[in-house]
C-alpha cells in the first residue's frame, strides 16, 4: 500500500510534501482530510516557509513513544532562538499540535523568566504603551513583589 | 519609529530609578546595543503574535515574574486580568506549601502563627538538599496589630486561597479570614451567632470535580493539610473543622475548571459547653451568600483531622474502632456523608498506629506508621473507589529515618504523611516536625534543610483568583 502524501503551502507560497499519517499529528489537518480527503494543497497564511519547514521536521520525527517527550524538548532547546520559538507555537497553535506548542511555550517562558521588564519588552518587541505614573501605581499594589 | 519611541519610554523609566551616575552610564549603553541589535532582525509579525501564545507563555511563569509583566504593556495587563488567564495559570500553578513564619517567635510550644507566610515550592528538584521560601507574603494588613497577643492558625488553602482563624488568646473570640495573598484581597466570615459558647476550630479545604486521579499535575492537585501537637488535638477533639469548596464547572472546550463556582465552607462542631459530650452538629457557609445552614448531627465515625480532596470529596479518617471502613468522605456538591473503601489493613492491629490520608502522584494513599512493626506502610488506591485497588506502595522501616529514635517512636510523637512528590520521583515525607526525602530509587532518607521551624504547613498553589468574584461585598484589599 502506498502512503498517501499531503502538501501544505507556506505563507511565502512555498510547498512541503509530507506524508498523511504524519501530518495528521496536527488536529487541523486531521480535521481536513477527515472532511474531504484534503486532496488539494493545504494553505497555511500564517506560517511562513522557514517555520513549516521546522514543523515539518517535528512532524517527521522517528521516535520511540517513551523517548518522544525527551525528542520534543532537545527539538525547541536546539532552536533557543525567541523569535523562532515564538514563530513555532503561533504554527502550532494554528495547526493545534499541542506538544510543539507547549513546549516552545514552555521554553519561551523558561528563557524569559529571570528578565527584567525591559529585557522582557527587547526579547518580545512589545511597546511600552505604559505611562511611569501607570507602572508605578502597579509596583505600588504590588509591593512585594518587586 | 516603534521601536525608537519604546525605547525613549525604557530610558525615562531607568532614569528616575537609578541611584548612581555610573548605573545611569551603564543602562545608556545597554540601551544603545539593545538598539542597535534590534534593528536588523524586526519582525513585524511578532506585535501580531495571537493571544492565545502570549497567555500561555505568561501561565508558565512565576507568580512574582508575572506580575512585574502587568508592567510590560496595557495588552498584558488586560490578559493576565481576564479570567482564561487565571485558570490557565492555576491549572499549572507549581506545588508548594505556605509555611508561616513569625521572627518574632522563637521557637516556643505555643502555637501561634507567624505573620509572615512563606511560600516554598516543592514540585521541581530540591535545591542543594533544603527548601527554600520562593514568595513572602504580610499578612498583618488585616489582622491589625500584633497585640494583644493572638493565636493564627492557617486552617486551610484551596486555589489559592488561605483560609485563617484568628483567636484572641484572653478573649474568645474567633474570626474565620479568606484571602489570596497575591491579590492581596480578604474577608471575613460572618460570625456563627448560634455557637459562640463553643471552642472552634475550623479546617479548611477544597475540592475539585475535575481532578483526576493519576492525571499528573493537570488540574488541582488537592491539598492535605496537619495539625499536631497536644494542643491542637486537644482543641480539635471538642471543635468543629471546616473546609471550602468551589463546585467545579467544566467550560467549553479548554478543559480547564470555571473556578467562579460556589465555595462552600463545611463546619461540624459541638455545641454547648466543651465539656459536655454532645453530639456534632454539621454546618455548611455558601461564600457569598452570608449565613450559615445546618445539615443536622453528623454521624457517629466522623473523626480525623486532616485528609485530602479528591473526585469532588473530602477523605478523613474514620475515629475510633469497629466500623466496617477507617475512611469517610464529605461529597460537597450532595452535602453527604459516606464511609469509602480503605485499605484492607487488620483492624486490631491499628490501634498503635498513626494514620494520615494524602494524595501520592494524584492517587489518594493511606499511611500507617505503626510501633508493632516499626515501620511506614504507604498505601496507595491505583483506582478510586475500588477497595481491590488499595496496594502497598511503599514500606519505610523506622530504622531508616534520620534523626529519629526508637523512643520517639515508642512516644507516639511522630504524625507521618506523604508531602508531596517531584519531579524527579522523589517523594517527600513529614516526620514530625522534619522534612525528609524518600528516594524510592536507593531506598534511603536524606533529612531536607527547613528553616521555617514552626510547622504547621499548608499545601499551596499560588493563584491570582479574585475574591471579588466569588463575593462582591466583602471583600477588602490589605
Amino acid at each position: 500500500m502506498s502512503k498517501k502524501t499531503l502538501t501544505l503551502m507556506s505563507k511565502d507560497k512555498q510547498l512541503f510534501n509530507i506524508e498523511e499519517h504524519l501530518a495528521v499529528q496536527s488536529v487541523t489537518i486531521r480535521n481536513m482530510v477527515k472532511e474531504d480527503g484534503a486532496s488539494s494543497v493545504i494553505p497555511l497564511p500564517r506560517v511562513d516557509s522557514e517555520t513549516l519547514a521546522l514543523v515539518i521536521e517535528y512532524l517527521n520525527r522517528q521516535q520511540a513513544p517513551e523517548e518522544d517527550e525527551d525528542y520534543v524538548k532537545k527539538f525547541v532547546d536546539e532552536r533557543g532562538e525567541i523569535p523562532t520559538l515564538l514563530e513555532l507555537a503561533q504554527a502550532a497553535l494554528d495547526l493545534d499540535i499541542k506538544k510543539l506548542m507547549d513546549a516552545a511555550c514552555m521554553k519561551v517562558a523558561d528563557l524569559i523568566k529571570d528578565f527584567t521588564l525591559e529585557e522582557v519588552r527587547e526579547a518580545l518587541r512589545i511597546e511600552n504603551d505604559r505611562t511611569p505614573e501607570e507602572e508605578k501605581a502597579i509596583r505600588d499594589e504590588f509591593q512585594w513583589a518587586f | 519609529m516603534n521601536v525608537f519611541q519604546s525605547d525613549v519610554v525604557v530610558l525615562d523609566i531607568k532614569w528616575t530609578s537609578c541611584t548612581s551616575r555610573g548605573y545611569f552610564l551603564a543602562r545608556i549603553m545597554y540601551l544603545f546595543t539593545l538598539f542597535a541589535r534590534k534593528l536588523p532582525s524586526i519582525n513585524p509579525s511578532m506585535e501580531n503574535l495571537p493571544e492565545q501564545v502570549m497567555v500561555d507563555i505568561l501561565s508558565r511563569l512565576p507568580v512574582k515574574t508575572i506580575i512585574h509583566c502587568k508592567c510590560v504593556c496595557k495588552k498584558w495587563h488586560n490578559l493576565v486580568n481576564d479570567s482564561y488567564f487565571i485558570n490557565l495559570h492555576l491549572s499549572r500553578s507549581p506545588a508548594g506549601f505556605m509555611a508561616p513564619h513569625d521572627p518574632h517567635i522563637s521557637g516556643g510550644a505555643t502555637l501561634k502563627m507567624g505573620r509572615i507566610m512563606k511560600w516554598v515550592e516543592i514540585e521541581d528538584e530540591l535545591d542543594h538538599h533544603s527548601l527554600q521560601p520562593a514568595l513572602n507574603f504580610d499578612v498583618n494588613g488585616f489582622l491589625g496589630a500584633p497585640f494583644p497577643p493572638t493565636v493564627l492558625i492557617p486552617l486551610g488553602s484551596v486555589n489559592g486561597l488561605i483560609c485563617i482563624l484568628h483567636r484572641g488568646v484572653n478573649v474568645n473570640v474567633d474570626h474565620i479570614y479568606i484571602c489570596n495573598p497575591i491579590t492581596r484581597e480578604f474577608l471575613a466570615l460572618p460570625r456563627q451567632q448560634n455557637y459562640k459558647d463553643a471552642d472552634l476550630i475550623y479546617k479548611f479545604g477544597v475540592n475539585s470535580l475535575s481532578a483526576v486521579p493519576g492525571g499528573g499535575r493537570a488540574g488541582h492537585t488537592p491539598w492535605a493539610q496537619k495539625y499536631w501537637g497536644p494542643k491542637i488535638t486537644y482543641l480539635y477533639s471538642r471543635g468543629p473543622f471546616i473546609y471550602i469548596s468551589p463546585r467545579a464547572q467544566k467550560m467549553s472546550g479548554t478543559g480547564l475548571n470555571s473556578l467562579t463556582g460556589e465555595y462552600k465552607l463545611l463546619g461540624i462542631l459541638q455545641m454547648g459547653p466543651p465539656a459536655r459530650q454532645s453530639p456534632l452538629q454539621v454546618i455548611v457557609y455558601t461564600l457569598g451568600t452570608s449565613q450559615w445552614r445546618s445539615l443536622g448531627q453528623a454521624p457517629e465515625w466522623i473523626g480525623g483531622l486532616d485528609g485530602p480532596l479528591l473526585n469532588g470529596c473530602f477523605h478523613l479518617n474514620v475515629k475510633g474502632q469497629g466500623f466496617p471502613e477507617s475512611i469517610f468522605t464529605f461529597d460537597l456538591d450532595k452535602e453527604t456523608f459516606q464511609l469509602f473503601p480503605s485499605p484492607p489493613t487488620q483492624a486490631g492491629a491499628m490501634r498503635e498506629c498513626t494514620e494520615s490520608l494524602a494524595v501520592f502522584k494524584g492517587c489518594l494513599c493511606k499511611s500507617y506508621s505503626c510501633t508493632s512493626d516499626s515501620q511506614i506502610t504507604i498505601w496507595v488506591m491505583k483506582q478510586y473507589g475500588i477497595k481491590e485497588s488499595w496496594h502497598k506502595e511503599l514500606l519505610i522501616a523506622h530504622s531508616i529515618c534520620p534523626g529519629v529514635d526508637g523512643v520517639d517512636w515508642l512516644l507516639m510523637r511522630y504524625i507521618v504523611y506523604v508531602f508531596g512528590v517531584l519531579r524527579d520521583g522523589t517523594i517527600l515525607v513529614v516526620l514530625g516536625s522534619k522534612v525528609l526525602a524518600y528516594y524510592p530509587q536507593s531506598k534511603t532518607f536524606e533529612r531536607i534543610e527547613f528553616s521555617l521551624g514552626r510547622f504547621i504547613l499548608l499545601n499551596h498553589r499560588p493563584s491570582f483568583i479574585k475574591l471579588k468574584d466569588i463575593d462582591s461585598e466583602r471583600v477588602h484589599t490589605f
